[in-house]
């Protein structure tokens, strides 16, 4: 025993000791290192939501896009088929224009006229019109055979625009009387349930007083009778309100969440909110609009011969049923290319459209699509003024209607979420969720915030703080390594007491350093999160009370909006109007 | 601070003076009306002095005067023969913690509401709209019907 060289065991002793040192600070680096990647990961995370949302969003553009390509292109190719199809018809429409008006200037031969028209007549089968413009020729050579057999002809190809023709043609050549039978003849052939919409031809003449006054009477007094005789159905007359109600809804605007990030990423039901803040601005847009249409300058009037050639050229380029299905789809991908690739918007307001381009309607539809559709009947904005005027009740119904629709689901107060992983310390810190009603007074609110922090802090203080368990391994170690010295010897016992005793020493003080620097961790970060959730709650607060004032000013363009119908000139006032 | 207890106020016109009036009301013709005429009556524009009366009734103090006019209420809607009408549902204008108030014309109840009741049956759907500045009061009909009327008495929808 006497010969054990302790100047050895004592340089072993040093050099295990000093490898101890050196593992216990490559063991501390690594302690640092995984707290940094701890906290790097949970702002990764923090990242990886808000590229999620980023994605999100670029998916929905992306698509949105790729709508918007398809429809141009397919804009493109209907519009060369429709060109195509119907493009000859140009040629009969724009000769029978220029026979008018050459006939007023006396400049074309009847051989050159008597020529084309037949020329025409081979070229276009079917076509109403092309007899029409035989009949023209032969009229003006004075071939009364011909004429008459011509007028037949176009009569019987197509018997509503053939009367209206020459309606027109004759009130050109101040034949009034005449014009007013072949008027009278075209309403003997109408169907007050399904009119086809060259009628919108009537009304604008009417508006531009083109028929005289023997033939406004006539017209007037047809719509108020077929206008009473429709209404006592209820159905129609709901469908002017539905009508007028999608009009308002189609003038709504968007609202974008970033103009509200911090209301729409908190509140589980920010879409009802924007919901209500994009119905509610319908109001404002559509009074606009139909000031403008209100204020819009009439035209100056020209000479009777313009006017009919107006009329004449409405009659002729706009109402072909055959190129009807092909305009309805036209006027989608066109919603499309508007709405920005939106297709529920697009559909929407296809289906609206498409009303108008339907081949038949009944008498108060369409004096209900002249007022709130009339490009698609190819009439002016006077005409349009006068067909607002006569249906002021339907207006004033789609508008009420459509703001109590969404008045009865708009939500006067919300809920404001703050989840766990709402900030860097919530996601560090283990925060779970927090929710409040808008309802709750801000005090209280900030209160209830505060108490949830010091909560989720107390966890986690607890679950890192240093435990009285930790020590039970090194004792235990200690323990036996005496037992084992004690079997051993002394000295044995002295060396292994140091060397055990000596690594739990050290082991439970590192362990208790860290807990003492996640728990000042952890107190330092107090203040900070609570700072940080408590400006995020305010500033959703703040941005409810904006969205809140926002919907109530848009709300309160209503009142603007039925003072305008109201006031919106009738009939009857701009007769009274114009006499005086 | 708000009172989260829910206490509703109830004016109950007394008994005598309510069989006065009903009988008064029995004496209206009760023929079979069609649901279309029925409808139509009803979008007839009110008369200005029933909203007249409605906004009075909110702050008369005297209960013979506030049992006067509800019968008043009660025999024009009679008078318009537009359905049975269950009640007005209207903005309390009492102050906190009141928020809207019913006037039940079957039996000149008036109700009020706070803001953490809800409304009984018909009149659930009806508290969003009241609450609206753009409307006088909203009348709740016996078929479902939720009818917003604006101050001058034209019906909203």
């Amino acid at each position: 025993m006497s010969n054990i060289n302790v100047g050895a065991l004592q340089n072993n002793l040093q050099s295990i000791n000093s490898n101890i040192n050196a593992v216990g600070d490559l063991v501390s680096d690594v302690q640092a290192q995984v707290g940094r990647v701890s906290q790097d990961l949970a702002s990764t995370n923090h990242e990886l939501v808000a590229l999620r949302h980023q994605f999100d969003e670029f998916v929905l553009q992306a698509e949105r896009t790729a709508n918007v390509q398809r429809s141009e292109v397919k804009l493109g190719v209907l519009k060369d088929d429709l060109e195509r199809e119907f493009g000859h018809y140009g040629v009969v429409r724009r000769s029978s224009l220029g026979t008018l008006q050459a006939f007023d200037a006396g400049l074309v031969s009847n051989r050159s006229v008597q020529q084309v028209s037949e020329e025409l007549m081979i070229q276009s089968p079917r076509y109403w019109l092309a007899p029409a413009l035989v009949a023209l020729a032969a009229w003006s050579r004075d071939d009364e055979e011909l004429a008459k057999r011509a007028v037949d002809e176009a009569f019987s190809r197509d018997r509503q625009k053939t009367s209206l023709f020459f309606a027109l043609v004759l009130r050109r050549q101040n034949r009034l009387d005449s014009a007013t039978r072949w008027l009278r003849q075209y309403f003997t052939s109408l169907d007050p349930r399904a009119l086809h919409r060259e009628f919108a031809v009537v009304l604008e003449g009417v508006a531009q007083d083109a028929f005289g006054p023997a033939g406004r009477n006539l017209v007037l007094d047809q719509l108020s009778a077929w206008s009473g005789l429709l209404r006592e159905e209820s159905a129609i007359a709901e469908e002017q309100v539905i009508a007028w109600q999608q009009e308002i809804s189609i003038q709504r605007g968007s609202v974008d969440d970033d103009l509200y990030p911090y209301l729409s990423a908190m509140s589980p039901q920010w879409g009802d909110v924007k919901r209500s803040l994009e119905h509610a601005s319908a109001l404002g847009f559509t009074h606009d609009k139909y000031r403008a249409i209100l204020d819009a300058q009439p035209p100056a009037s020209a000479k009777i011969e313009d006017q009919m050639d107006d009329l004449l050229e409405i009659l002729i380029t706009e109402f072909d049923t055959e190129e009807l299905p092909r305009r309805r789809e036209i006027s989608f991908h066109e919603a499309v290319v508007d709405s920005a690739g939106d297709l529920v918007r697009a559909r929407e307001a296809a289906e609206a459209e498409a009303e108008a381009l339907q081949e038949t309607l009944d008498a108060v539809s369409l004096v209900t699509q002249t007022a709130i559709r009339p490009q698609n009947l190819g009439i002016s904005s006077n005409t349009q003024r006068l067909a607002i005027g006569a249906n002021k009740a339907d207006f004033v119904l789609g508008t009420g209607r459509y703001a109590a629709d969404y008045r009865r689901v708009h939500r006067s107060e919300v809920d404001l979420t703050l989840g766990p992983n709402h900030s860097n310390y919530a996601s560090t810190l283990g925060f779970s969720s927090w929710t409040v009603s808008t309802q709750l007074e801000q005090g209280q609110a900030e209160r209830s915030l505060f108490d949830t922090w010091d909560a989720v802090l107390a966890a986690h203080i607890a679950s890192v703080s240093f435990k009285r368990s930790t020590l039970v391994l090194p004792i235990v170690a200690t323990v036996v390594a005496l037992l084992i010295g004690l079997i051993g010897g002394p000295v044995l016992m002295l060396i292994l007491t140091l060397v055990v005793g000596g690594g739990a020493y050290w082991f439970v003080r590192s362990r208790k350093n860290r807990a003492d620097a996640a728990v000042a961790e952890a107190e330092r970060a107090r203040e900070a999160a609570k700072a940080v959730s408590r400006d995020q709650y305010r500033s959703a607060v703040a941005e409810w009370v904006d969205s809140g004032i926002v919907y109530r000013e848009a709300d309160a363009r209503e009142t603007d909006l039925l003072s305008l119908i109201d006031s919106w000139p009738t009939l009857t006032t701009e007769t009274t109007a114009s006499a005086a | 601070m708000t009172d989260h207890t829910s206490a509703r106020r109830r004016t109950v016109v007394s008994d005598a003076a309510a069989d006065v009036v009903m009988q008064g009301r029995s004496t209206v013709a009760r023929g079979y009306v069609s649901d279309a005429h029925r409808l139509r009556n009803r979008a007839q524009a009110r008369s200005t002095e029933i909203a007249a009366a409605v906004r009075r009734l909110d702050v008369e103090p005297d209960p013979v005067a506030r049992q006067r006019i509800l019968a008043w209420i009660g025999a024009e809607y009679d008078a318009r023969g537009g359905g049975v009408l269950l009640g007005l549902f209207a903005r309390c204008w009492l102050g906190s913690p009141y928020v809207d108030h019913v006037l039940t014309l079957s039996g000149f109840i008036c109700e009020h509401f706070t803001a953490v009741d809800s409304p009984p049956g018909p009149y659930a759907g009806a508290r969003a709209l009241a609450g609206n500045d753009a409307y006088e009061y909203i009348e709740v009909y016996g078929d479902g019907a939720v009818i917003p009327i604006r101050s001058d008495g034209r019906s909203a929808v």
